[in-house]
């Protein structure tokens, strides 16, 4: 079977000067206010099912956004653009987000937020063990994604791309 | 909540600053209220969320930086020696005594390209007989498209000075498109406005990083060079060797189906030329189109100098075997040679053409062909579908003849399939040794010099030929070197043996020169 860490190949030229369509739009400050939105309806939409907990809700909350995160940002490879012969068909959108390049404002926001949104939720709803086991695992998947040691690194052969065709 | 001074404080403050301090006073609060309430008893969860605030920290504090980037920093000292040391290249290299060579003697035409022509360069006033074009019908210096053309320069005037998708779309150009496409045989064509980008245009347009290309070793410079830009991964087989062929494609399907994890299939091509322009072999398009179907790939067929040659009709390679154009996926040709206008097009399904449209390179970002060009093209391809028999069997029996009478001569080797009019001739190995005098090997050059030689020899009895050249580190594969001969329906009988006698005195001129 696949083994347990692999690199994909990318020939994504880490080129300042060209803008890739695929990934651009997520510096925009609306992108960013979204996420905000996205958190504040998703607590709105899961506290008004009946009999629902702020627990639940606040877990609900937390395992969705993270699961957005997970889905746009590391899910899904490639663009639906056609860029230099498809340099960026191998990569995820948080790896083609600003060229590659670590530590920008984007980053950090998008990183800090889930990590927020988790610390809030502990504190208004007093997770039990268990559901505080399942809503920290959520976060740490996120996050350990994001770091700068696993750009391009993929644990179980999860989005290889085309990369294994050798 | 409140918003009392704190006891310390001294009164009578200003109250601005009494304000800051009630904010931070409070913020102050909230957060000790806020660990109090979080810790609850339970100091290993207070530990992970002291690590994740920590991990914030961390993150935000953190300068940006790029992966890819090795930046080296050089001291000041070790930027003085590289300066020191850097030798500025000439912009444009010193020339070697070959090339030199090869530059004086390059011939320069009087006049009108044609059947027959006058060399500005030397003393030959001579009208020769043209061997070098690769004028096959004959229709460089045809009357009756000549006439055509100088109404239409007066109606269109001389370029269309926009690329297609931007005002460089004449009626002219969609009815070629039309014509092109009805002659072949095939759903719909695109026209480029040159030969060598269009198969540069269309091979990079389908196939991409990842997809797979398997294409002949013997195919011609613009191919190697679209093969190289699709950044696709190569496999070669050896020059129209089907066995070959078929063992590369099994490998590779056989490595598509071993891969590992998700299976995307990439898309996979052969890519061939009918005609080879650096042999003159003809490719056996029954057996690709079996092996096609057989290993599931696509092909990619450059009829560029096939095309208006092989066939009946003259329409090609899928002419030539009977096949049903519509197997060959995407079937790129040219009208500059034997055509002799400019340009080329690409026949293919509606769909394919229409993604051309958008995102063929040379279509979206090149100049369309100007209209004179375009209608010269559409008047040839309307002469030989009207009398095919005209142009095609006499060209056929000019290069029949000519390639019986050149492999008579001793010491010559002739290459290339029985039905091309496009030959290539090159001293046997054996001529080369019996010439050498002292044993010496032959270098590439030693041989171009001589094949330039013969072909100065062969003007003096007023026949025009041309040594092949190449862009020699850029092939992948270097053709040995040759004495390319293009034989023309316009050619008669007797000029076919006069050339055929001049060449023959000349080889036997040089070859009995020892060096």
């Amino acid at each position: 079977m696949s083994t347990l860490v692999q690199r994909v190949a990318s020939a994504a030229n880490l080129n300042e000067h060209s803008v890739n369509p695929n990934s651009h739009w997520v510096n925009l400050k609306g992108s960013w206010t979204t996420n905000i939105v996205l958190i504040i309806s998703f607590r709105l939409i899961f506290s008004v099912i009946p009999w629902s907990t702020p627990e639940l809700s606040w877990t609900l909350t937390n395992l969705s956004y993270c699961l957005f995160q997970y889905i746009m940002f590391h899910g899904i490879i490639g663009t639906p653009f056609e860029v230099n012969q498809g340099a960026y068909d191998n990569l995820t959108l948080w790896e083609q987000m600003d060229n590659g390049e670590q530590y920008t404002p984007t980053k950090k926001f998008l990183t800090v937020v889930p990590i927020v949104v988790f610390l809030l939720s502990t504190h208004y709803s007093n997770y039990d063990v268990p559901t505080f086991v399942i809503n920290f695992t959520a976060v740490l998947i996120v996050l350990i994604a994001k770091l700068p040691a696993f750009h391009r690194v993929r644990f179980f052969g999860i989005n290889m791309g085309q990369n294994d065709y050798n | 909540m409140d918003s009392q001074p704190t006891p310390g404080e001294p009164a009578g403050n200003e109250p601005s600053r009494g304000l800051l301090r009630t904010a931070w006073d409070f913020s102050f609060r909230m957060v000790l209220r806020y660990i109090k309430n979080s810790y609850k008893d339970d100091p290993f969860r207070t530990f992970l969320e002291v690590c994740l605030i920590a991990f914030i920290i961390w993150y935000i504090t953190k300068q940006k930086y790029n992966i890819g980037n090795n930046e080296i920093v050089l001291s000041e000292k070790e930027i003085d020696e590289l300066v020191e040391e850097w030798n500025p290249e000439p912009l444009v290299p010193e020339l070697t005594a070959f090339e030199r060579e090869t530059l004086e003697k390059a011939i320069v035409i009087d006049g009108p390209n044609g059947t027959k022509v006058r060399l500005a360069s030397g003393s030959n006033t001579k009208p020769l007989i043209n061997f070098a074009s690769y004028n096959f019908l004959g229709f460089l210096d045809n009357p009756q498209i000549e006439e055509h053309a100088y109404e239409t320069l007066r109606k269109y005037g001389v370029g269309s000075c926009g690329p297609p998708g931007f005002y460089g779309t004449l009626d002219v150009h969609m009815e070629l498109e039309k014509q092109v496409a009805a002659f072949v045989g095939h759903s719909s064509a695109i026209l480029y406005s040159q030969a060598f980008t269009t198969t540069l245009s269309v091979i990079p347009c389908f196939s991409k990083r990842g997809d797979i290309i398997v294409a002949d070793e013997g195919v011609n410079f613009s191919i190697q060079q679209a093969v190289m830009l699709s950044r696709s991964k190569v496999h070669w087989y050896k020059h129209n060797d089907m066995a070959d062929l078929e063992r590369v494609l099994n490998e590779v399907n056989v490595q598509l189906a071993n891969r590992r994890g998700k299976k995307a299939l990439p898309r996979k091509f052969i890519v061939t030329e009918g005609l080879f322009q650096n042999t003159g072999d003809i490719a056996p398009l029954d057996e690709l189109v079996d092996l096609k179907h057989r290993y599931k790939f696509r092909i990619i067929l450059d009829e560029s100098y096939s095309f208006g040659v092989l066939g009946k009709r003259g329409a090609g390679l899928t002419d030539h075997y009977s096949i049903n154009p519509h197997e060959v996926d995407l079937l790129i040709g040219a009208l500059c040679y034997a055509i002799g206008a400019s340009g080329g097009f690409c026949c293919a399904d509606k769909e394919l053409v229409e993604h051309q449209r958008l995102s063929g390179l040379g279509y979206c970002f090149s100049a369309s062909m100007p209209g004179i060009l375009t209608v010269a093209a559409s008047d040839a391809i309307q002469i030989l579908e009207a009398n095919p028999d005209n142009y095609l069997v006499s060209m056929r029996e000019n290069a029949v003849l000519l390639r019986s009478l050149l492999k008579r001569i001793p010491g010559l080797q002739v290459e290339g399939d029985n039905d091309s009019p496009l030959i290539h001739i090159r001293l046997t190995p054996e001529t080369l040794v019996r010439m050498k005098r002292s044993g010496g090997a032959w270098t590439n050059t030693d041989i171009d010099r001589v094949l330039i030689e013969l072909t100065e020899e062969v003007q003096k009895d007023g026949v025009l030929l041309t040594p092949s050249r190449y862009v020699d580190e850029h092939e992948r594969l270097l053709p040995n070197s040759s004495i390319r001969i293009c034989v023309s329906s316009a050619h008669t009988r007797k000029e076919i043996e006069k050339c055929a006698h001049a060449v023959k005195s000349a080889v036997s001129r040089i070859t009995s020169k020892k060096r």
